[in-house]
């Protein structure tokens, strides 16, 4: 037998030195390659982030946020979605994708639990890092501009934000894109539907968008949990005990709900398994 | 009897939605979509022993890739039991395909942008193999299946033929009890099957690794297995070996007789004339129906005799003859 | 010429019914894009509405501008299927066929086109008044230079996404990759998100010379009366005589690479 009785959170560490090092080989495959990598990485950075910006430049601001608040905002945003590239790439974030084109079979081959592939196979930090230091580099600026007394308690707070929110978007995803075990072809791209809507309008001060609407981006489409809320609470917008606390809450929720969902999906998945078989594009 | 392999009473079915393709219909399929019940396999009972080739054909849609799904984990069966190594593949999922190796001609565990070199690292560390064992392994099959000239290409690169061998590498890394392979010739040319075909018998008998493969070539399963197992519309229709299949099908033979040029072709009883010219009569017969010796005797008595000829007519046509009968049945 | 037209028609009928036969789940797509809408006219109106807000555009033209830009996001931002058949391996089939390759293009396009345009842009179109959004246009003749500049935006638009597919091919680049360009640079250039009349430092000034500026802002800043409507058609038409000429040179020059994506 190959496979080992350790707990598979041992063998997390290799296997993410073990992709770390495929991706290292990946980037440095050529100059062009590396190039033109990071070129896409950083133009869809500046791209996510260019309208909340140029419309906060064009007006001082966005309603009761001024123009260092939102910088915060879209830094904090940048920074939530360079994690998940980081840790999540190659369509581990588009479970849809992988389930539809018949490829979630490669996952089920492996002698490990489907979350260790989940929390492993995606693992980019050489390619998929732009993101990340663009939106720690807003940060930092924003900090700077806001003169944000910055302590340990503070930056937990945030390390603590940033994890609730990325737990947030990769349930998401999981919600969404569980639909493709029952709708293999329909629902195949719905992750890249929900990634967009998610990514447009994460980067936005929420405030006065009205109840209805408050409710459904803090729920069916979570986007105000990914910067809004976090931001409200790090840069002293709200402070009371609830805010604090909401985010990581709703990450609790939202994992154990997405959890949940992604098994029933993989039951149904056993009794029907996939009848399309798309041979391209299931790796990198 | 050391069983590898066993399914008892296995039945899977699915319900294919069926759509009209009008576009007057499309608020009726999207609301009331019609549902056809698909019977895959239907109690289907296996068993291989350990160290055992066994070829599982049928016509397609005979149920021959839910099967092996079934058997790699990818598939719950609705009832009955499947059970390979003494467990179960869905419930033991993790630990159970550390011990096989599943192979799909149509698919590839290889990593796409990638050396096939990187894969196979992969490989090393995601199925946790020694080692020892790995570079073993890796040695042999580097070997048998002539990977050194493109070890370093990028999987996309590769020619469909040596991208199979490189899957087929992959699978067997691990050092796997028992072999799935779905069909593993697909699309090869006729050297890269033979080469393939001698590697898992290679492997076969020199590590006692138990086989089952899919095929529809039928010269291709009987090169390699000693054992046929035939679906038809989701029950085993046949299990046993070729000669068996061959007498259970018809046994039947081409006979070549060459005679004086010019003279008429002689009128077998027993056997049905196929073809021929100048002096040379190719006959068909059945070797269970009539004995070889009644129709040379019936030829000599109407025509003199030059040569003869005698072979098996190959067993794709059998086999081809064989699903003609069974699509004629009535469900 | 009826052949042809009876080949667009078969060609797009096959890919309307292709996104929609399997299960009703694409309708939640269309639930996704509302979310979207309300949520944008929701920000449009934060933004304008606050006091002391300086625009130079009504509130009322801008959420028009938005509600528009959704109702016809499809071919603002035109996007043929010829990645997915690069994606697919499946390029050389399509030179197989007896029909112009960008007419099989366009066509699966059109069908896809069709069926969202019945179900998801006419409705909101119609439900405009709901999210208290008036979308009659800024005057009669705006209407009908409208429908120009749309034709003008889908032309323009198509030879982007054959010039990208050559790209492509030409650049050896990973097709995401490319997407990801040509979808991040198309977003932020082409006003399909934020008039370009709204954007600080005059850079709305200097895009609108930009071909990207033909695919979104020319058609919806002339429905609306942002901006002047000649001046936009005369560049759109501009970029179509320059851009199409260079789509077609690069898949000349590219051709034996493109078949060879086939396999």
């Amino acid at each position: 037998m190959a496979a080992d009785d350790a707990h598979p959170l041992a063998r997390l560490p290799r296997l993410w030195a073990l992709y770390a090092r495929m991706d290292l080989l990946f980037i440095a495959r050529g100059m062009k390659t590396a190039f033109s990598w990071y070129f896409a990485d950083l133009l869809l950075a500046l791209g996510s982030a260019a309208w909340a910006f140029l419309l906060a430049a064009r007006f001082d601001g966005i309603g009761v946020w001024s123009k260092q608040q939102v910088a915060f905002l879209l830094g904090l945003a940048l920074f939530v979605r360079g994690v998940i590239d980081f840790a999540l790439n190659a369509n581990i974030y588009s479970p849809s994708r992988r389930i539809g084109r018949g490829q979630l079979d490669h996952m089920l081959l492996m002698p490990q639990p489907l979350w260790v592939t989940i929390a492993s196979d995606g693992f980019m930090p050489f390619s998929c890092s732009g993101t990340l230091l663009a939106g720690a580099a807003v940060i930092a600026w924003s900090v700077q501009a806001l003169a944000l007394p910055i302590s340990a308690g503070w930056l937990a707070l945030l390390a603590l934000h940033v994890l609730s929110a990325g737990v947030i978007m990769l349930s998401f995803a999981y919600l969404w894109g569980s639909l493709a075990f029952f709708a293999p072809r329909g629902a195949e791209e719905i992750n890249t539907t929900t990634t967009r809507l998610i990514e447009q309008l994460k980067p936005f001060p929420l405030d006065g968008v009205g109840g209805g609407l408050s409710l459904l981006l803090l729920s069916v489409v979570p986007a105000g949990f990914l910067a809004w809320l976090p931001s409200r609470v790090l840069i002293g917008l709200s402070d009371s005990s609830w805010a604090l606390v909401a985010t990581p809450l709703a990450a609790l929720v939202a994992a154990l709900l997405a959890i949940a969902v992604f098994r029933l999906g993989l039951r149904h998945y056993g009794r029907t398994g996939s009848t399309r078989y798309l041979a391209h594009g299931h790796r990198r | 009897m050391d069983i590898a392999v066993s399914l008892e009473r296995v039945w899977k079915v699915y319900r294919q939605g069926q759509r009209s393709a009008r576009i007057g219909d499309l608020l009726r399929n999207l609301l009331r979509p019609q549902v056809l019940r698909v019977e895959a396999l239907r109690g289907v009972s296996l068993e291989v022993r350990r160290g055992e080739i066994v070829a599982y054909a049928g016509p397609n849609g005979a149920g021959k890739s839910t099967t092996i799904k079934l058997l790699a984990s990818l598939l719950a069966p609705d009832s009955g039991q499947v059970r390979v190594l003494g467990m179960d593949p869905v419930r033991d999922r993790v630990r159970y395909v550390g011990r096989i190796g599943v192979v799909f001609g149509q698919r590839t565990e290889l990593w796409w942008d990638h050396p096939v070199a990187a894969s196979f690292d992969w490989k090393r560390v995601v199925w946790n193999i020694p080692r020892e064992r790995y570079e073993r392994m890796l040695g042999l099959v580097r070997e048998l299946l002539g990977l050194d000239e493109f070890m370093n290409a990028l999987a996309r690169e590769l020619s469909l033929g040596q991208r199979m061998r490189a899957d087929l590498a992959m699978a067997l890394l691990h050092e796997p009890e028992v072999l799935f392979l779905d069909e593993p010739t697909l699309g090869l040319d006729v050297l890269a099957r033979r080469n393939i075909l001698r590697f898992v018998r290679e492997v076969n008998r020199e590590r006692g690794l138990t086989v089952v493969v899919t095929s529809h070539d039928m010269d291709e399963l009987e090169q390699l297995a000693g054992r046929i197992v035939m679906l038809h519309r989701g029950n085993i229709a046949f299990d046993g070996d070729f000669a068996s299949l061959r007498r259970e099908v018809s046994d039947r033979r081409v006979l070549l007789l060459e005679t004086p040029a010019g003279g008429a072709a002689p009128v077998l009883v027993g056997a049905e004339r196929s073809g021929g010219e100048n002096g040379r009569h190719e006959y068909v017969y059945d070797a269970r129906q009539v004995r070889l010796s009644h129709l040379l005797e019936q030829a000599a008595a109407q025509t003199q005799i030059l040569d003869v000829e005698t072979h098996r007519a190959p067993i794709d046509g059998l086999v081809a003859d064989l699903y003609e009968r069974w699509q004629r049945e009535p469900r | 010429m009826v052949l042809a037209l009876r080949q667009v028609l078969a060609t797009a009928r096959l890919a309307a019914l292709g996104a929609v036969l399997e299960s009703p789940v694409f309708l939640l797509d269309y639930g996704l894009r509302l979310l979207r809408v309300a949520v944008l006219l929701a920000l449009w109106r934060i933004v304008l509405g606050a006091e002391g807000t300086a625009s130079p555009v009504a509130l009322g033209a801008v959420l028009s501008y938005a509600l528009l830009a959704e109702v016809f996001a499809d071919q603002l931002s035109v996007r043929t299927t010829i990645a997915d058949a690069f994606w697919q391996g499946s390029i050389a089939q399509h030179f197989l066929r007896p029909m112009a390759l960008i007419g099989q293009f366009a066509s699966e396009m059109l069908g896809g086109w069709i069926v969202n345009f019945a179900l998801f842009s006419l409705p909101l179109l119609f439900a405009a008044s709901l999210f208290g959004v008036d979308p009659s246009p800024a005057s009669a003749a705006s209407a009908l230079l409208f429908g120009s500049s749309l034709a003008l935006a889908i032309c323009v638009g198509l030879a982007f996404d054959f010039i990208v597919a050559a790209l492509i091919v030409a650049l050896e680049q990973p097709i995401w990759l490319m997407q990801w360009v040509s979808q991040a640079v198309g977003v932020v250039l082409s006003g399909a998100v934020i008039p370009l009349a709204l954007l600080p430092w005059g850079l709305g000034d200097v895009l609108e010379w930009l071909p990207f500026a033909s695919l979104a802002w020319a058609p919806l800043a002339i429905y609306t009366g942002m901006a002047e409507a000649p001046r936009l058609i005369a560049l759109q038409v501009l970029w179509a005589c320059v851009l199409w000429p260079v789509a077609g040179w690069l898949w000349r020059a590219n051709r034996e690479k493109v078949v060879g994506f086939g396999g």
